[in-house]
């Protein structure tokens, strides 16, 4: 590709340059003919809100499913505090990258609690024979789960519910559970994907402040929304995908300003943005 | 953005204000009549209800009852209880905190069928209504006038809703069928009892014993029923009997108890079950009661594989059989191709040992599938398994399992000293060599239990339960899925594997017929599922019924016959319509399935902890 797609020459000074956390290089995937994601770089660095915006369909799913494991994918490398990421999702979740997913994905016959609890395994040792033989670890350790996950109920706010199935919660509360269930496995980085959908303004405010609370307790995060107010009130640094590739990175100004950016929300195909040949010149193979 | 609304509108639900029975009797006659039927039962039974003892059970005596008039007398002091509760007498009001009227209508229907059921089979039998003494018309007559009286009770309509008038016909005919439908389930619907208050914890425990009691002795019965007719009534009354202390608030009541004393429930239930042999005469029963625990046990580790974890492994039964040859081929018999004779633990460590082995070895392969490919792989290695033994005889095998001749003649077990092949005199009762057994086997159930109650309850249970909810997320959770699912799978194999080795020296024999995927007789895969979905799934207890009633069904109804299958398909079916999350539901599940009854908040009981004690 020839568009020189990143613009992060202007980077606000208030952005604390903190040490990289995640870094993923030429992260490509292909189903078939398909390409969900072309070659598309991104760095989140500690003590940063990052957001991913971009059209429906852009790939930004399929981005953070080639992050965090569930996909691996076809080129491109993504490293976590400078180690490769294993290619299975639970391995990247061991790792410190944890995540929520678009359509909520909880354990719905589960309590609030034990979807917590769940999210303490990587953390946590005991075994079968641990569990089966009960001995003192096991009830220090399943007292220590058991504490810190009422912690973070109390953290989102869902302490009260801890005892409800979480099936029965209302839609915000159970983005909210998503979330508290991903920060049990005490991760470094977060990967929300649309953490507001299907929220009201008021929720919408209670999730940005959990976000920065978030960030205070030295999560960076990386998140996918559609709302953009949430998504500019919030980040540091915000990148757009558009057809699987990275339009443009920056602050949340030089994003808002960026005409590629708009004409690509509002459908049209802007002259040598990413896609636009593609889309034009259907069967030409291009050359790069 | 706003997604939380205000409910659509919907027609306004036609609310009748005034509560009336399903038959139109005024509410006073009609409570007389329940609770004076009701009274009129129970002396029925003391007279005779046919003149000749031709048909079972003796019902030609007065002064007392005999057979089926037993279980009329249950219902009808039942009837008689509920309905006195119905008029707000002190100490009858305590039975029904749940409210009298749902567990009248229920319990004047046990007594109802099981009369009318009795009545019917004299006449068909004996050739004729000539064949029914007084005894027996008082008794159709009161049960029926008790039924009749309970159905006109008044209840609180249910919310039905107007019929289109510019609806089609057939689709009018079918709102009303529903309408009515709807009408008649809340004509037996109770609401949910209020908390009890707490009890001083003596008298709770004191509850909890009496239930077991009640338990044990409504299974000692069930397992003594000596012909068709005794069975079915048992069932009947058992089943609408169950049905009256529920909707009464009964079994929700001590099911409170039961949770708050888990331990002392599980030690009440395990002594009560280790009573059983005491109540029994001979051997016959004993011999019933170990196979109804072997195949509950092998049930309650596949409750693991298939509850928890959500493995559908339609195999299972290869693993008692891989136990059962492996310990029978150490057990000395003449027909194992090794010339071992292992004492009880060496024996059982290599069955269950060999079924671990078993189980790791399937699982590695097939548990990378999901869903419905794991079920046909495992469906096809428990059928391997069995070609593979019947196949080993030495012709078109390696000499290994003597083919479908089996390992025969397994000498029997010697635990310290203690021959479990012969009697041995208890406190001046005679314990024979299946009631030897049934112990041997109740240990193991107990291990099992504690296996399934701690495992379940532990970082390990929840990454199994996680699995089953949602494979992908608890994979995005950490969750090492395949190995947290091989876990499960060889678990329960070795559980399967340590009831095995008591089954391969209980039978004398093993052979590969034994272990089919679906047979006449259980334990088998099939049969083995059922029993995990009949009794409940994620349960203790709710496999343990289920293994017994599916044993006890078979083996007492003969006059099923080549039909035994089909009734149970049929029974199934029924089952998944209208309980599908078993008989003894998980609290989980009971939501799954019933949320729309439930207003949002409402915490449904408690799980039902072990009522039979088997
Ligand atoms: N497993 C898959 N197989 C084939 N195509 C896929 C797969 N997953 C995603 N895609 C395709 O990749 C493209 C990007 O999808 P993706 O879900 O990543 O978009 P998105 O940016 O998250 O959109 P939205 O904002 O609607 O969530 C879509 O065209 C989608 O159909
Ligand atoms: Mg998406």
């Amino acid at each position: 590709m020839t568009t020189d797609t990143t613009t992060n020459k202007d980077r606000p000074a208030a952005t604390p340059a903190g040490e990289t956390v995640l870094d993923a290089k030429g992260v490509t995937m292909r189903f078939g003919g398909l390409t969900a994601v072309h070659s598309v770089d991104l760095t989140v660095n500690s003590g940063e809100i990052v957001g991913l915006i971009g059209p429906n369909g852009a790939g930004k799913t399929t981005f953070f499913n080639c992050l965090t494991g569930l996909y691996i994918p076809t080129e491109g490398e993504v490293r976590y505090k400078g180690t490769v990421l294993p290619s299975k999702s639970f391995k990247v979740t061991a790792a410190g990258v944890a995540r929520t997913f678009q359509n909520i994905r909880l354990f719905a016959n589960m309590t609030v609690l034990e979807n917590v609890l769940v999210g303490r395994h990587t953390r946590t040792k005991e075994g079968l024979w641990s569990a089966l033989l009960r001995g003192p670890g096991f009830h220090k350790a399943e007292a220590k789960s058991k504490a810190r996950a009422l912690e973070l109920l109390e953290f989102v706010g869902l302490a009260e519910k801890a005892d409800h199935l979480s099936r029965n919660l209302p839609y915000g509360e159970q983005r909210k559970l998503e979330i508290a269930r991903a920060l049990a496995s005490e991760p470094g980085l977060l990967l929300l994907d649309e953490p507001t959908a299907g929220m009201n303004p008021q929720e919408t405010r209670a999730t940005e402040e959990l976000v920065f609370a978030i960030r205070d307790m030295g999560i960076a995060v990386l998140v996918i929304e559609h709302d953009m107010r949430f998504i500019f009130n919030l980040c540091d640094r915000v990148a757009v995908l558009v057809q699987g590739e990275k339009l443009v990175e920056g602050d949340s100004e030089t994003v808002q300003q960026d005409d590629r950016v708009i004409a690509a929300y509002l459908g049209e195909p802007f002259e040598g943005a990413p896609g636009s040949t593609e889309a034009d010149a259907t069967g030409n193979e291009e050359n790069s | 953005m706003t997604t939380q609304n205000t409910a659509a509108d919907t027609p306004t639900p036609k609310h009748d204000h005034t509560p009336t029975g399903l038959i139109a009797i005024p509410e006073g006659p009609a409570r007389a009549m329940a609770t004076g039927g009701g009274i009129l039962t129970i002396i029925s039974t003391f007279m005779a209800w046919t003149w000749t003892s031709a048909f079972p059970g003796d019902l030609t005596v007065y002064g007392y009852p005999g057979g089926l008039q037993v279980l009329v007398l249950i219902a009808g002091i039942l009837t008689t209880l509920f309905g006195l509760a119905g008029y707000g007498i002190k100490g009858a009001r305590t039975l029904a905190p749940g409210g009298a009227d749902a567990a009248l209508k229920y319990a004047s229907l046990a007594a109802f069928t099981t009369t009318w059921y009795t009545i019917i089979s004299i006449s068909y039998q004996l050739g004729g209504l000539a064949n029914l003494d007084p005894g027996g018309w008082v008794a159709a007559i009161a049960t029926l006038a008790s039924f009749t009286g309970a159905l006109a009770l008044p209840f609180v309509r249910p919310h039905t809703y107007a019929i289109d008038p510019e609806d089609t016909g057939s689709e009018q005919f079918k709102h009303r069928l529903r309408n009515g439908l709807v009408i008649f389930k809340g004509a037996f619907a109770a609401e949910a009892p209020p908390t009890p208050r707490k009890l001083p914890g003596y008298l709770e425990i004191l509850v909890i014993i009496a239930a077991l009691a009640v338990g044990l002795l409504v299974f000692t019965y069930g397992i003594g029923t000596e012909y068709d007719e005794l069975f079915i009534g048992f069932l009947v009354t058992v089943a609408f009997s169950f049905a009256a202390l529920t909707k009464a608030g009964l079994v929700a009541r001590v099911s409170t108890y039961t949770a708050r004393h888990r331990n002392v429930t599980l030690a009440g239930a395990f002594a009560a079950a280790a009573a059983f042999p005491f109540t029994q005469s001979d051997d016959q029963y004993a011999t019933i009661g170990v196979y109804i625990l072997i195949f509950a046990t092998v049930a309650l580790g596949l409750n693991i594989v298939v509850g928890l974890a959500g493995l559908l492994d339609l195999g299972y039964v290869a693993f008692l059989g891989v136990g059962a040859y492996a310990a029978s081929m150490v057990s000395g018999s003449p027909s194992s191709p090794f010339d071992v004779h292992l004492p009880f633990w060496g024996a059982i460590l290599v069955g269950a040992g060999a079924s671990l082995i078993f189980g790791v070895l399937i699982g590695a392969p097939t548990l990378r599938l999901r869903g419905d490919y794991l079920a046909i792989v495992t469906l096809g290695f428990g059928e391997i398994f069995r070609l593979v033994a019947m196949n080993s005889d030495g012709t078109s095998g390696p000499d290994i399992t003597n083919g479908s001749n089996g390992i025969s003649s397994i000498p029997n077990l010697k635990i310290l000293g203690f021959d479990l092949g012969a009697e041995h005199t208890i406190l001046g009762f005679t314990i024979g060599r299946f009631a030897n057994y049934f112990f041997l086997m109740l240990l193991i159930t107990f291990v099992v239990v504690l296996v399934f109650r701690r495992s379940e309850n532990s970082r390990i249970g929840r990454a199994w339960v996680a699995i089953r909810e949602d494979e992908t997320a608890a994979l995005a959770m950490g969750i090492n899925g395949f190995r947290v699912k091989l876990i499960a799978f060889a678990l329960g194999a070795t559980l399967a594997g340590l009831a095995g080795t008591v089954q391969a020296h209980v039978t004398y024999t093993v052979t590969p017929e034994q272990y089919q995927f679906a047979n006449t007789v259980p334990p088998n895969s099939a049969f083995l599922l059922a029993a995990v979905v009949l009794g409940g799934m994620g349960t203790i207890s709710g496999p343990l019924v289920g293994a017994a009633l599916l044993y006890l069904i078979p083996s007492k109804l003969s006059f099923l016959g080549d039909y035994q299958l089909f009734a149970f398909g049929l029974a199934l079916v029924l089952l998944m319509r209208f309980r599908p999350e078993g008989l003894i539901p998980n609290r989980r599940r009971q939501l799954e399935f019933h949320e729309a009854d439930l207003a949002p908040g409402d915490t449904p009981p408690p799980t039902v902890l072990s009522k039979t004690g088997a």
